[in-house]
């Protein structure tokens, strides 16, 4: 019954702007949605549809500027986190949220070694001494199925493979059994048999811990192995929210439905692909009314006047498009 | 019919390529990184012969070597009857009309100070056709070929979309009428609702203009989407070529094996038990010997210690390089 004591994070109306010299980029435009205590919730969107930029304004790391976060509210815990000041925020990234990064190289600091990088988070976070740090950090480095790891600790970044550095990041972003991890593409630049070794750490640290992760990715089947609910984007708005099964099943959008069917299957009929026309507007343009009419099969006069609301269908779904409204 | 299908167009015999990786004051060479260490392959006229393979496998330096792009160390490259691997530059000009290759990333393929009109006569000049009506005539069925427009030969690459731009690739690398085409990873680097939109255009080209393929890619269920027969390179080698269906309803392997069950799959209903891979891929500087993936295979042998496998057929058309089988 109490919907909102099992909310870890809920965001409210999140509206993040870029101010270019080419115009106005609406990166985020009224982003709205909540985590529950020990959730997977998925992010998937193409590039540029926002998912990034709103893991980052979670953190208060979006860039600003050329950035603004115009309006809304980010609760963690109850407390909004878009206003805490410099030493609050400091206080819970890296402690009780983290996060980690597609580039696990430009994440890490090349001149120190594996070792120094993993007991610094400790040390700022939980004033223990170095020897303990250096303790918990083995430790850790165990969990995350480091081989040998006492010898990885002296290692720097660069002799590391990526998959192993990968490992190292997580490790990092685990340190202080952080409430809400935030993975944004956190295999895409790793080879599949890798990214396999990955998930499944990530799968079986998630149910060791406890900890409710936001796992952004393009890649919808790898979301779909992670996720118990999925939030699809595109062009700034959230377009489709639901349970991950009924997602697949049943998907609502249009954008989501062909989204599905265009791309290839590892099992079926391998006949013509189907195809959703057009290409992703630039973020400087984004069309009149509903942001995917342009390519959407389904379009009617409606849709190129008035841009659709995000209505909720049942229980646990949402969609954005006029066809449901 | 049958015959014709089973035209070799293309055979490689023992392709190496080795680079030679200098150290010390002198820069004496002190080893080599064997990128393709052996290749053996077939492709028939008008077949898609799709290649995945892991980053590092050797896949784009293959593709490059057997189009004389870099010079292959040793080994054959049999193109229509004709050894064209040790060709010298001017000798090779005739052939280059006949194969043309299409890479990853399309901005970087593409001058980005020259017009799409330009971009796309320039082969049409080098290979002697200077008549400008003649020209204009061609530019224009290539443009309409790929599913632009004519008024798109007046811009610059920057002004198009990833789709847009691989389109102008595919219409230059069209240009000169060629046979033969290597697709360098063609697909990767767009969204993945333009990725189907590419596919599909690859694929109503060949049927149109009798085109035969290589098509190499990381991207297991494109491969499997496009190809006819499929290879799978591990460490410079072929481990395993089969037709496209029964090689994946019937991986012999075990990398085979595993590399497919690593895909994520999106629907919860087809999902299967994942294999997952011990440790990193070897380096190519420091092959182990025997088998090359004894170190991560879990039915290793004391045979697959001392001595690597062959390629050898098991059933129709079926080759796996494993003691297994």
């Amino acid at each position: 019954m109490n919907m909102m004591a099992d909310e870890l994070l809920t965001i409210k109306g999140l509206k993040a702007y870029f101010y270019t010299r080419d115009g106005v980029i609406p990166a985020v435009d009224d982003v709205s949605f909540h985590i529950k205590k020990g959730e997977t919730l998925g992010l998937v969107g193409e590039s540029g549809c926002g998912k990034s930029a709103t893991s980052l304004c979670i953190l208060q790391l979006f860039p600003q500027p050329p950035g603004r976060i115009e309006s809304g509210e980010i609760l963690f815990c109850g407390e909004d986190l878009l206003k805490k000041n410099k030493k609050e925020i400091n206080g819970i990234r890296g402690n009780r949220i983290s996060m980690i990064f597609q580039e696990v190289m430009n994440s890490l600091n090349p001149v120190l070694t594996i070792g120094r990088q993993l007991t610094e988070v400790i040390e700022i976070h939980q004033e223990l001494k170095r020897e303990q740090a250096a303790k918990k950090a083995v430790e850790i480095l165990n969990i995350v199925d480091i081989p040998r790891p006492k010898n990885v600790m002296t290692t720097y970044p660069h002799q590391l493979s990526g998959g192993m550095r990968q490992r190292v990041m997580i490790a990092m972003a685990l340190l202080c059994k952080p409430e809400l991890l935030i993975a944004d593409e956190p295999t895409t630049a790793l080879d599949v048999t890798i990214q396999a070794q990955v998930i499944e750490l990530m799968k079986g640290l998630k149910e060791m811990l406890g900890t409710s992760i936001l796992f952004i990715s393009h890649d919808l089947a790898l979301v779909s192995e992670m996720a118990e609910r999925i939030i699809v984007m595109y062009a700034g708005n959230i377009i489709e929210e639901a349970e991950t099964a009924e997602l697949f099943s049943a998907p609502m959008h249009p954008y989501t439905q062909g989204l599905l069917s265009s791309i290839p299957m590892l099992t079926g009929e391998r006949g013509k692909l189907k195809i959703i026309k057009g290409s992703v507007p630039r973020p400087t343009d984004f069309p009149e009314g509903c942001r995917f009419h342009p390519r959407c099969e389904k379009q009617t006069k409606r849709c190129l006047d008035n841009a659709p609301p995000l209505v909720k269908i049942g229980e646990k779904r949402m969609v954005r498009c006029w066809l449901y409204s | 019919m049958t015959e014709t299908k089973n035209e070799v167009i293309l055979e490689l015999k023992n392709l190496k390529k080795h680079f030679p990786i200098q150290g010390g004051i002198i820069s004496r060479v002190i080893g080599y990184l064997k990128a393709v260490d052996g290749v053996n392959l077939q492709v028939r006229k008008g077949e898609i012969f799709g290649i995945v393979g892991e980053s590092g496998c050797g896949k784009t330096t293959l593709g490059k070597s057997l189009l004389h792009l870099i010079t292959p160390t040793s080994g054959e490259v049999i193109f229509k009857g004709q050894n064209i691997s040790k060709l010298s530059p001017r000798n090779f000009r005739p052939f280059r009309r006949d194969l043309q290759i299409i890479f990853q990333d399309p901005l970087s393929s593409l001058h980005p100070r020259m017009r799409i009109d330009s971009l796309i006569s320039e082969p049409l000049k080098i290979h002697g056709m200077h008549n400008r009506a003649q020209i204009q005539k061609r530019i224009r069925e290539l443009i309409k070929l790929v599913g632009l427009d004519q008024y798109h030969l007046q811009k610059y690459p920057h002004e198009f979309s990833g789709g847009q731009q691989q389109r102008i690739v595919i219409a230059r690398a069209l240009a000169l009428n060629p046979g033969f085409i290597v697709c360098d990873e063609p697909v990767s680097a767009l969204d993945v609702s333009i990725q189907s939109q590419i596919i599909n255009l690859l694929q109503e080209l060949r049927t149109k203009l009798n085109l035969t393929y290589i098509f190499i890619s990381h991207n297991l269920a494109v491969i499997r989407h496009i190809s006819d027969r499929v290879g799978v390179m591990y460490l410079g080698k072929l481990v395993e070529v089969a037709e496209v269906d029964e090689i994946y309803k019937n991986p012999l392997h075990p990398y085979t094996e595993a590399l497919f069950s690593a895909i994520p799959v999106a629907d919860p209903a087809q999902r299967k038990e994942r294999i997952i891979l011990q440790g990193n891929v070897p380096s190519p500087v420091d092959i182990p010997p025997g088998c090359r993936f004894q170190g991560r295979c879990k039915h290793a042998m004391d045979k697959c210690r001392d001595r690597e496998p062959d390629l050898i057929e098991c059933g129709d058309g079926h080759f796996v390089r494993c003691y297994l089988h």
